[in-house]
């Protein structure tokens, strides 16, 4: 590595590397700083803790939960930020990412962050950021009752940003490269497509097709948890909420590491001077990732013996089918990318390549605890703790570094120092290792997570990590240093100056109706005879024994009008009005579903119940909810659409199977 | 072995098990989301179960060591959460 002004990337990597225009460094610049910014922050909470459980320092229990309910959240929105900006950064490359939509995620799951920080530090709220009903709601006194509102509106509006973000995304690319199959490279699969979707857009379509389904029933659990927080006497299965919760938040982490993926895919290029083509094996390893990510979740429910075993036997599968292949043959491409490449060694390369370690370190720990016999001895010790820092720390944290000193490198037109890199890449990994490694060995050995006091005998494991944090932290501002220096260096002026890449972006297919074939439509309207018929009186009758019955007759009514919403918004003349709406279409199709689930709150209804015409009118609303819905999903074209209107169903079914109450 | 585990405490009934013996655990909770980690004499987390409101988790295990056997909480459930401690003893069968 070389100071000078010298090209910062490969005597070939030039065209390779993403040219990006104004637009997309602008918001990688936004998403990778704020991502940046709260990590330092909650980085330095999570050493507060580290010293507190070496007792070194002493926090009150209070404050150590807090704080490990906003390193939690906090941790979760700066790696999301950072990797959503890293993936938009170069996506937008190849697909037209629209603009607004990603400023609105910014600044939805910035609101959201704002919340959390309010509940948690004013509110005292530290039930931890999974909140596992019931604790937000049985804190012992600990925290004020208002902080657990204002925690899961903040949650709201994270997943209102993340699900904008994929919605953009599935539209975005499956109209770039002509429809679902040939966005998920099934038709290069089948011989049937000789230019399939760059490896970017591989991981962009299984990123978002996971986000929608992951956020919506994260959305599902929050609005029930919403729900409880407005009357009091609603209930819900403890299973069912572990579940939702679980698929939620494992989903998300595991989101992360692929949003960064698709952007190194991107990225290592540039330093190798060799594209890193799609072949067969990386579309499989996506299509797996897709098919089973949603289910790997249940290798956190292990332990609750309740669980059907045919869904731990599905979750130990999904949890190798998810994780592996992508992993492998990302890292086993990337490393024959590199090898002999006369790869070009900065601080931004070197990081990006340290990333694939962490990411295969943290993964390896990942796939053991998923193990069952394992995870019978592992199950929320510290060995938990270990492996998701180590793929979190030591693969998306210097991923996004990576990012960081690529752009600043680029900008000043010169690579870092020698020696200052050397010193914190070493400081980086001598820190983070060590400070993972010592959650590994404690948590074999028994130690458990989230105790703010370690057994007797334990507190040596977390001052010896406590010191490897505080070199880590060392290292982490010798290269904050290191950039501010690249930044004076550049100036703004000088990489807003560079010209827009000239790009030969492929056609794009024009949007498709939800509906187009006759039978598709009578298969719709089969379906809402169906619901119908849940108004039968015997149906009825049953309704009166059971809440849970009650609710699904509530679903059934926002299905039928889902299902006529849909019907009419396949219309060609109501097509032709809706499809120039999309942004209002992605609006309604958050904000419908949620007031349907707010609807079946058992105080919202029950005063409406006794009056004839009241309670008639509470139903048609809930008809109209799904009408809404409906026409909506038929705004964002074929693939958004009915991946919307599906979950859509599934939310409805999902609230009215777990909520009960009244 | 009937366990319920409470803001925070654990109530076990018996408190003394027979060793050689295979025992079943029906674990619950009567409030929040508790952890059930059985240690040994020797400090080693030999295994682990949830305890939910609303279900009984069943766990069997069979003890060969005697001695004194620490429960801690592996489930985050509040501000004491690692005050969530208990014990119980197995004895070899008269």
């Amino acid at each position: 590595m070389e100071a000078g002004t010298v090209s910062v990337v490969h005597p070939r990597g030039t065209e390779l590397l993403a040219t990006a225009r104004v637009d997309e460094r602008r918001i990688a610049w936004l998403f990778v700083c704020t991502g940046i910014a709260l990590f330092g922050v909650m980085g330095l909470m999570g050493l507060a803790m580290r010293l507190n459980q070496a007792e070194v320092v002493t926090l009150s229990d209070s404050w150590f939960y807090r704080l490990m309910t906003l390193h939690g959240a906090g941790m979760l929105v700066a790696v999301l930020l950072a990797a959503m900006g890293a993936l938009w950064f170069t996506l937008r490359a190849t697909v037209p990412l629209h603009l607004g939509r990603m400023v609105f995620t910014y600044l939805s799951i910035l609101g959201g962050a704002v919340l959390v920080l309010i509940a948690v530090l004013i509110g005292g709220f530290a039930a931890g950021w999974t909140f596992l009903w019931p604790l937000p709601f049985d804190s012992f006194g600990a925290w004020r009752p208002w902080s657990t509102d204002v925690f899961l509106v903040g949650l709201l509006l994270v997943g209102a940003g993340f699900f904008v973000f994929c919605l953009d995304v599935l539209m975005q690319t499956t109209a770039t490269y002509g429809g679902l199959q040939r966005a998920l490279g099934i038709s290069y699969l089948r011989n049937r497509d000789d230019s399939p979707p760059p490896p970017v857009a591989l991981a962009a379509m299984a990123v978002a097709i996971e986000g929608l389904i992951a956020t919506a029933v994260g959305t599902t659990i929050v609005v029930a948890l919403i729900g409880r927080a407005i009357d009091s006497g609603l209930e819900m299965d403890a299973l069912w909420a572990k579940n939702l919760t679980y698929m939620f938040g494992h989903s998300i982490f595991n989101l992360v590491i692929y949003l960064f993926a698709g952007a190194v895919y991107v990225l290592l290029p540039g330093y190798a001077g060799r594209p890193w083509k799609t072949t067969k094996p990386i579309v499989v390893a996506w299509l797996f990732t897709i098919v089973f990510v949603a289910t790997a979740y249940g290798h956190h429910l292990y332990m609750d013996f309740v669980q059907p075993a045919w869904a731990s036997g599905v979750a130990s599968i999904a949890s190798f089918g998810a994780a592996l292949p992508p992993a492998v043959v990302t890292i086993f491409t990337g490393v024959v990318l590199i090898w002999g490449s006369r790869y070009r060694w900065t601080l931004a390369s070197t990081l990006l390549y340290l990333g694939f370690m962490g990411w295969a370190i943290g993964g390896t720990g990942a796939v053991i605890d998923s193990l069952i016999p394992l995870n019978f001895k592992f199950h929320n010790t510290l060995w938990v703790a270990g492996h998701f820092h180590t793929y979190l720390l030591m693969g998306v944290v210097l991923w996004t570094f990576a990012l960081f000193v690529r752009m600043l490198e680029e900008s000043a037109g010169r690579t870092a120092r020698d020696g200052v890199s050397a010193f914190s890449l070493g400081a980086l990994l001598v820190g983070g290792y060590g400070l993972v490694g010592v959650w590994y060995v404690s948590g074999a050995l028994g130690v458990p997570r989230r105790w703010a006091i370690h057994p007797e005998g334990s507190a040596g494991y977390s001052l010896v990590a406590s010191i490897f944090a505080i070199v880590f932290a060392v290292g982490f501002l010798v290269l904050l240093l290191e950039c501010l220096r690249l930044a004076r260096i550049a100036s703004v002026q000088r990489w807003e100056r560079i010209p827009a890449p000239r790009r030969s972006l492929p056609a794009r297919a024009a949007p498709e109706p939800l509906l187009s074939t006759g039978y598709q439509f009578a298969a719709v309207c089969a379906a809402t005879v169906v619901f119908v018929g849940s108004y039968a009186p015997p149906i009825t009758d049953a309704v009166e024994s059971s809440i849970r019955y009650h609710h699904l007759q509530h679903a059934a009514m926002y299905l039928v009008g889902l299902l006529v919403g849909v019907a009419f918004a396949s219309l060609p003349a109501v097509f032709a009005r809706i499809r120039s709406h999309p942004n209002l279409g992605i609006t309604l199709v958050i904000a419908a579903p949620v007031v349907m689930m707010l609807g079946m709150v058992p105080a919202v209804y029950e005063s409406l119940e006794p009056n004839w015409g009241l309670h008639l009118l509470y139903h048609i609303g809930m008809a109209a909810l799904g009408v809404v819905t409906g026409l909506a999903a038929g705004a964002l074209g074929l693939v958004a659409g009915r991946l919307v209107f599906v979950l859509s169903i599934g939310m409805a079914l999902m609230y009215a199977a777990g909520v009960t109450g009244g | 072995m009937k366990v319920a585990g409470g803001q925070f405490y654990w109530t076990i009934d018996p408190a003394v098990l027979p060793a050689h013996t295979k025992i079943r655990f029906d674990v619950t909770a009567v409030d929040v989301n508790h952890g059930f980690g059985i240690y040994d004499p020797d400090g080693r987390l030999i295994g682990s179960v949830q305890a939910m409101p609303g279900y009984v988790n069943d766990l069997r295990l069979t003890f060969d060591k005697v001695g004194e056997y620490r429960i801690r909480c592996l489930e985050y459930c509040g501000l004491s959460h690692h005050d969530m401690v208990a014990s119980f003893r197995v004895e070899e069968q008269a």
